[in-house]
């Protein structure tokens, strides 16, 4: 009888792992639409056999784990080409929108302002005594310090739009939305530890394990960090050397508005988070850039006024007196057209000669000298500079933004491959199975019946 | 001289032959049962392929028995009769084997029809049937998966 004992228990523990093994597929088939599911395997084991004098006797299968089906190196990389296509993405989003604010439609409305500007001037020194020409240089003056402000105005609007001077802006948004990931992923870490380190009953915290990825993807969208799983199943995350979160607990980022440029620092020590990818490190990188144009727009305008001024004031007006400055103002956010009779502007280069227009040939001459404050540009190629130099880095962002995107749906997709659920497969593995257990069985019988016959005739 | 193309070696040598075969028969379960139980589809397939190879020959050494031993006086004599007794041993060591791995298959194959069912596959009628006297509606069923989602 214990033989037969011993058969009737190894068949109850095969049923019971073939279930559970079952189970398994169909919490498999049933999460193959869920973001964030990882597949999952049953592991089974034999169960220890019995010693006999003559052999060892088996004693049956059971499931000892139910695993996740995951692959760390595939799932780190594929969220460092996420950071990488967040953060060009973003960049790229950025400088189009400033190209399409001092750009629009393809014309650089600054470069044309200069054109015109220079071409006022232009036939000022044919006939610089002409009332009406001197009327339009003073009028495509005023449109050229009109579209400075148009520019300068646009640009603070557009870093004002990252975080503006009372940390208003989608840059605190994204450190908030951080700083909760953050916090979630700690709890998970502390739940997760729990569960699979419990003195009663330990087992691996698939689902919370999955929950946990998927926050860890959504951070990839926002910053850089590195991620490293202890032995007791938490994560330890890092952004640069300083830890974001370390087992159960996690650290606040907070933006230090102080300095020149924000600063995503840690609010407790106030160490600086070296984000540098990432929709966050994107974001710091374009309020740089756009704080940057905004610098050289303030120096053109500057070089513009004093050197157009320092060369009408060295002329002589119609009535043979001295020169008027022509521009007001210190930097982009407030040049104007300080002049109004045109009589005032110094075109020639002699009292009494006010025919003679040498002084408007010079400043034409000036404006297309090139000036070391303007990185050796000429005023007037300084602008169609610019806005090429602008349109080939938004094409550069374009196109690493691309690759980025191409990376990550590479290894999107070999992760798919790897934890993702096949309905087909899982199916067609259940199918195979219970056709192969329909045909053993009956085979088994058609065995049988001969045996009985055999021992008949024996 | 016999036409037979292997010597038989009389009714001790079939009946040693038979053991042989009813011993392959028996690892074969052995190794059968755990290939059910660990849900290796291709080892399943091998061995009862195995085993159907096995039993023919089997079932041929016991016609050859039945037609040139049953009745013969040879086969009481006692060392054939010995054998044929640990030969009737090996056989009901294989049958509680392959009860045992009946029993495994039917109750693996009702597991899997229930989570396939649970899963959303149902019994899906058969087309309708049609005679002289119009549709005939049948009782026979066949397990199609149905799509879900």
């Amino acid at each position: 009888m214990a033989g037969l004992l011993s058969a009737l228990e190894i068949g109850r523990r095969a049923l019971l792992t073939t279930q559970q093994q079952l189970a398994v597929n169909g919490q498999n088939i049933a999460n193959a639409d869920r973001v964030g599911y990882r597949r999952r395997e049953a592991v089974t084991q034999s169960t220890l056999p019995i010693d006999t004098p003559t052999m060892e006797l088996g004693t049956g299968v059971q499931v000892v784990n139910v695993i996740r089906a995951i692959d760390q190196s595939l799932e780190s990389s594929l969220r460092q080409s996420t950071q990488s296509t967040q953060y060009h993405q973003t960049m790229t989003d950025v400088l189009s929108q400033l190209e399409n604010r001092l750009a629009p439609g393809g014309n650089a409305a600054l470069d044309e302002a200069m054109v015109q500007f220079e071409n006022d001037l232009q036939r000022l020194t044919a006939s610089p005594e002409t009332r009406e020409l001197r009327l339009a240089f003073l009028n495509s003056a005023r449109s050229l310090a009109s579209q400075i402000h148009q520019d300068a105005a646009g640009t603070r609007d557009l870093r004002d739009s990252i975080v503006d001077a009372n940390g208003r802006g989608t840059l605190p948004d994204t450190i908030s939305q951080i700083n909760t990931l953050s916090g979630q992923i700690a709890a998970l870490n502390g739940r997760i530890v729990a569960t699979e380190q419990s003195r009663f009953r330990p087992q691996q915290a698939n689902e919370l394990r999955d929950q946990r990825d998927e926050l860890l993807g959504n951070l990839a969208t926002l910053t850089n960090f590195t991620v490293s799983e202890q032995p007791d199943g938490s994560l330890t995350l890092r952004i640069g050397t300083e830890s974001l979160v370390n087992a159960d607990a996690s650290r606040k980022l907070a933006l230090d508005l102080s300095g020149t440029a924000p600063v995503v620092a840690f609010s407790d020590n106030g160490a600086p988070a070296a984000i540098d990818a990432g929709q966050t490190g994107a974001m710091l990188g374009a309020w740089q850039y756009l704080a940057d144009h905004e610098v050289e727009l303030d120096v053109f305008a500057q070089t513009l006024a004093t050197e157009t001024n320092a060369l009408l004031a060295a002329g002589f007006d119609l009535d043979g007196n001295a020169g008027a400055e022509l521009f007001s103002g210190s930097g982009a956010a407030d040049i104007a057209v300080a002049l109004n009779d045109t009589r005032r502007l110094g075109l020639s280069d002699a009292a009494g000669s006010s025919g003679n227009g040498k002084q408007a040939a010079a400043l034409l001459d000036h404006l297309a000298s090139p000036l070391a404050t303007l990185g050796n540009h000429s005023l007037s190629e300084y602008p169609n500079a610019w806005i090429g130099q602008l349109a080939g880095d938004v094409a550069t962002s374009n196109r690493a933004a691309t690759l980025a995107a191409a990376t990550e749906a590479m290894y999107t997709e070999a992760v798919a491959s790897k934890s993702g659920v096949s309905l087909d497969e899982e199916m067609v593995h259940m199918l195979q199975l219970q056709r192969t257990y329909q045909a053993s069985a009956k085979f088994v019988a058609a065995v049988d019946e001969m045996l009985q016959q055999a021992l008949a005739m024996l | 001289m016999s036409n037979l193309a292997t010597p038989i070696g009389g009714p001790l040598g079939l009946c040693r032959t038979m053991r042989d075969v009813i011993t392959a028969l028996v690892d074969s379960s052995r190794e059968l049962t755990a290939a059910l139980m660990h849900r290796q589809v291709d080892a399943c397939w091998a061995l009862m392929a195995q085993q159907e190879k096995l039993s023919a020959e089997f079932h041929q050494h016991m016609q050859m028995w039945q037609s040139l031993f049953a009745n013969h006086p040879a086969a009481e004599q006692g060392e054939v009769v010995r054998e044929r007794s640990h030969l009737r041993e090996s056989i009901h060591e294989l049958q509680h084997l392959a009860r045992t791995n009946a029993a495994l298959s039917r109750g693996f194959s009702g597991a899997i029809r229930r989570a396939l069912e649970g899963l959303g596959a149902a019994p899906a009628r058969r087309g309708s049937v049609y005679n002289r006297l119009g549709r005939v509606p049948s009782g026979k069923t066949s397990v199609l998966v149905r799509q879900v989602g």
